[in-house]
């Protein structure tokens, strides 16, 4: 399940790809915070609005656009903001919050969404 | 068409009664009210420890926090400034230029900045705060341009450089 043509620009709301043949389409109302292909090709890392989705903004989708897993913020309310990004960071998938105005970064591992290893980044 | 005489005098009749009984509540509703604020200022005069009394059953009613899911993450330990130095917090007006270190596939800002260039990656992992253990790799640097009044915070970092933080704008961007 390999996905060809990921299609995601910076303040763009909509994300897109093809899987087996199939363009998957996520459109939201704001613009997406972060979105990339994972380096396995079978899936995409993706930091939602948090105007819709609230704190729990992160989320890793399957090729055919099902939630492989949603990251739940680490702090309770009314602690923190959201997620804010993710990325690669030297071939490991991470998802950067602000929490309590520093940020920190969690390293995923990309099938389940454990949370690996965090540590403050700047 | 004309009301008849006893009519209009009962209006009246009844416009006077209204206003009296306003009257009366706004006098009454004065009264408790005083007597409310009175009685809680001479207990708190009365009892001088009064307030620490409350706080303490405060205290014995509040459980502490065990669930580690609700602890704050501990701090880094890491002071990113000079030793010695206090940060001064001020409003970076619009137009403000800072300059910031990226990661590979980092697209947003992050927290921390400077407004001197930043030359080449050893000042990045060396002069800036923004070392290893807090970015482990770097790739360029990006230019922002604050677009509004922004609060930051302004100080020598743990060598030489200012740093301080700021939200996104319009940028430019450069490699290494």
């Amino acid at each position: 399940m390999n996905i060809t043509d990921f299609s995601w620009a910076l303040n763009s709301p909509i994300i897109s790809w093809i899987c087996n043949g199939f363009l998957v389409r996520k459109k939201f109302h704001f613009p997406v915070r972060s979105a990339i292909l994972l380096i396995d090709g079978t899936g995409v890392a993706v930091v939602e609005p948090f105007e819709e989705r609230g704190r729990d903004n992160g989320v890793v989708f399957n090729g055919d656009g099902t939630v492989r897993f949603r990251l739940k913020f680490p702090l309770p309310e009314p602690y923190g903001n959201c997620f804010d990004q993710i990325y690669y960071v030297e071939g490991k998938l991470t998802a950067f919050a602000n929490q309590n105005g520093t940020d920190f970064a969690h390293e995923l591992n990309p099938q389940t969404g454990e949370i690996l290893k965090t540590y403050e980044s700047r | 068409m004309r009301l008849p005489a006893c009519f209009s005098v009962t209006r009246k009749g009844k416009t006077v009664w209204n206003a009296l009984w306003s009257l009366v509540l706004a006098v009454l509703f004065y009264a408790v009210a005083a007597t409310t604020f009175a009685s809680e200022k001479t207990q708190a005069l009365e009892h001088p420890g009064f307030y620490d009394e409350f706080a303490k059953f405060l205290v014995a009613e509040t459980t502490a926090i065990t669930d580690s899911s609700r602890l704050l993450p501990a701090p880094s330990g890491s002071n990113p400034w000079m030793p010695g130095t206090v940060p001064t917090s001020f409003p970076a007006p619009p137009g403000t230029m800072i300059n910031m270190a990226m990661a590979p596939g980092q697209i947003l800002p992050g927290g921390w900045a400077t407004l001197d260039q930043i030359p080449d990656v050893n000042c990045v992992c060396n002069d800036l705060a923004v070392t290893p253990a807090f970015k482990p790799a770097v790739s360029e640097v990006q230019t922002f341009l604050v677009p509004e009044v922004l609060r930051s915070n302004l100080a020598s970092s743990a060598c030489k450089h200012t740093t301080a933080s700021f939200t996104g704008g319009e940028s430019t961007k450069s490699k290494y």
